[in-house]
């Protein structure tokens, strides 16, 4: 294993002034509870959700990508499959730690290995991620320890990449009270964007890792990064596509449901990045960046949507949920979790050896 | 099989909050927690307007969303058809809240009670401390806990779960009413077992046409509306172009 630079220290100490701080934001919701977030009994799920959504998704893109030379043969991605496992296994990590600085009771979570319900999408989900993190575990052990072939694993490991996301949109689909939630668009619009996230965040750090190193111009990893391009460029646009539609639809139904506005800006930075990619071709960072972001937005904004009519009792109690902003907290939160992520991306990357399948 | 129902006679229904009281009283509810509440709509133009309350509380649906969504049976059935919750499995996901149609349901977003905490009188030497006046109540966290409540239920859930109306089940199973139909001055609240055909529900949805809300949602509640309150005149005309 050749010799591996040192990260950035003004990098490292950027991720730990976020981590401290959501330390620190940690303590509070334990201590005081989680009404210091802007959010109430109308609008229940907010930034922290859709941080946990992202991060999720993410993860099953990443999954799904390392799985690709044992699965379907595509053997571009054979030398990048085994950092594309840790990435997963780092980003499902991040993803978790979203979660449950999201749920009120973190310690009652023991209820949901002893008495499940299996009519209940959120155990479903619950159950498939945690399948999903098995198989993560499973196959980086296996390559890096006892270093043997992953097949099997990257099997199942795809197939539960692929119901994973498909699960997590049920969770939304299946709210009989929130119409606006758009039934069973969500599992479809999970599935494309799990891909979009994992394919855009994989093509931002593996030319971060290669930037600087003498396997920029390798034949194989430039051969990788046009095929990432192809992918990233398709599957952006089935997302805009599918995002798209979902204001079309509601624009020409007239439940009292869908009657809220329209946030446009998700939608024009998806469109964004896919201009910047014909501007300033595939090999710039930009698109990948503007489709993270894009992406993101988007879940906020089908989530608050899907929560803006108040319903029964809630009537008039809150103020209208389209002037709800996130507050510091709800944003040292997702930050936490994103600089988890990111410094266990760089710490993977020095410490372990993730070249190969 | 006994199963539980509420009947809400709006005729009678002035209005007048009694019940959301009697509830937050039987119930230790915090500030913020009405597990009884009303909804409060105005219809008309004015000079033509008039103010309608609809009492709300959980409906004890019998296909509960809630109790089909929970991931850990938190939200659950019993067999009398009252729709019960479980603070010590509840791991605050929400989904209740999202997936229940009538938005009955509440967060503890923090520390119930903190008003009962503050140590200091809110005017010195003129009024008692939260603390003084619990000893005097005898009260448990709050002057005028109820400890009856924790038959069948913590008796002040802690931050961090959801809570709602469980029809007073400690109150019930023990033959006695729930507090808010008690203590309704008009009698708006008449409670009974829908599988009784002498109980007064039955009696009363035998007599007059129900209505039910969200009833196309095919959750089958459990609150029954009847009647409606309108001293207005209504003359005869056929109004005009």
């Amino acid at each position: 294993m050749a010799e591996k630079k040192d990260p950035n220290p003004i990098w490292l100490a950027t991720l730990g002034l976020f981590i401290i701080a959501g330390l620190y934001t940690t303590f509070r919701i334990v201590t005081e509870g989680h009404g210091m977030l802007s959010s109430d009994d109308q609008l229940v799920w907010t930034m922290p959700i859709a941080t946990y959504v992202f991060l999720a998704l993410m993860s099953s893109g990443f999954t799904q990508m390392a799985c690709f030379p044992d699965v379907f043969g595509l053997h571009e991605f054979k030398h990048l499959a085994r950092r594309f496992s840790f990435l997963a296994l780092s980003t499902l990590l991040a993803a978790f730690l979203a979660l449950s600085l999201e749920l009120g009771s973190v310690f009652k979570m023991v209820y949901f290995v002893f008495s499940p319900n299996l009519s209940s999408p959120i155990w479903w989900m619950g159950a498939i991620y945690s399948v999903e993190l098995v198989f993560l575990i499973g196959k980086l052990v296996k390559a890096q320890i006892l270093v043997g072939e992953t097949n099997f694993i990257s099997i199942l490991a795809s197939g539960v990449s692929i119901l994973a996301p498909l699960m997590l949109g049920a969770v939304f689909s299946m709210v009989e009270a929130r119409p606006v939630f758009f039934g069973l668009f969500m599992p479809v619009f999970f599935l494309v964007v799990s891909f979009l996230c994992g394919i855009a965040m994989a093509n931002l750090h593996t030319r971060m890792i290669y930037s600087s190193s003498e396997r920029s111009h390798d034949d194989d990893l430039v051969e990788t990064l046009d095929e990432f391009a192809k992918a990233f460029e398709f599957t952006l646009g089935i997302a805009v596509i599918l995002y798209a539609m979902r204001f079309v639809f509601k624009s020409t139904t007239f439940l009292e449901a869908f009657t809220g506005g329209f946030n446009l800006i998700p939608l024009v930075i998806l469109v964004l990045s896919f201009v910047c990619i014909k501007t300033l071709g595939p090999n710039s960072l930009i698109p990948a960046m503007l489709a993270l972001v894009g992406v993101f937005g988007c879940h906020l904004e089908w989530l608050f949507d899907g929560q803006s009519q108040a319903i029964g009792v809630y009537q008039g109690l809150f103020v209208d949920a389209s002037a709800y902003w996130s507050n510091i907290w709800e944003w040292l939160i997702a930050l936490f979790a994103i600089s988890v992520m990111l410094l266990l991306f760089t710490l993977g990357e020095k410490l372990l050896d993730l070249e190969g399948t | 099989m006994t199963r539980y129902a509420m009947v809400i006679d709006r005729q009678k229904c002035v209005g007048c909050g009694g019940c959301i009281l009697a509830c937050k009283n039987e119930n230790n509810l915090p500030e913020g927690i009405n597990w009884s509440y009303k909804i409060s709509e105005t219809s008309g133009t004015f000079p033509n307007v008039r103010f309608n309350y609809t009492p709300t509380l959980c409906n004890h649906c019998e296909d509960a969303p809630c109790v089909r969504g929970c991931p850990t049976t938190a939200m659950h059935k019993l067999d009398n058809g009252i729709t019960m919750h479980d603070p010590d499995k509840c791991i605050g996901c929400k989904y209740c809240m999202v997936n229940c149609p009538y938005g009955v349901i509440s967060f503890n977003w923090e520390t119930p009670h903190k008003a009962a905490e503050v140590k200091a009188p809110l005017l010195g030497e003129a009024t008692s401390t939260s603390k003084e006046m619990e000893e005097v109540a005898g009260g448990t966290g709050i002057p005028y806990y109820n400890s009856e409540r924790e038959e069948t239920l913590e008796g002040i859930r802690s931050k961090g779960v959801v809570e709602k109306c469980t029809f007073c089940d400690h109150r019930v199973k023990n033959d006695e009413l729930p507090y808010c139909v008690e203590a309704c001055p008009a009698d708006a609240r008449i409670f009974g077992d829908l599988d009784d055909p002498n109980s007064a529900v039955s009696q009363l949805l035998g007599k007059y046409e129900p209505y039910r809300l969200k009833v196309e949602s095919g959750t089958n509640p459990h609150v029954f509306y009847i009647r409606d309150f309108n001293p207005a005149e209504n003359n005869l005309k056929k109004g005009g172009i």
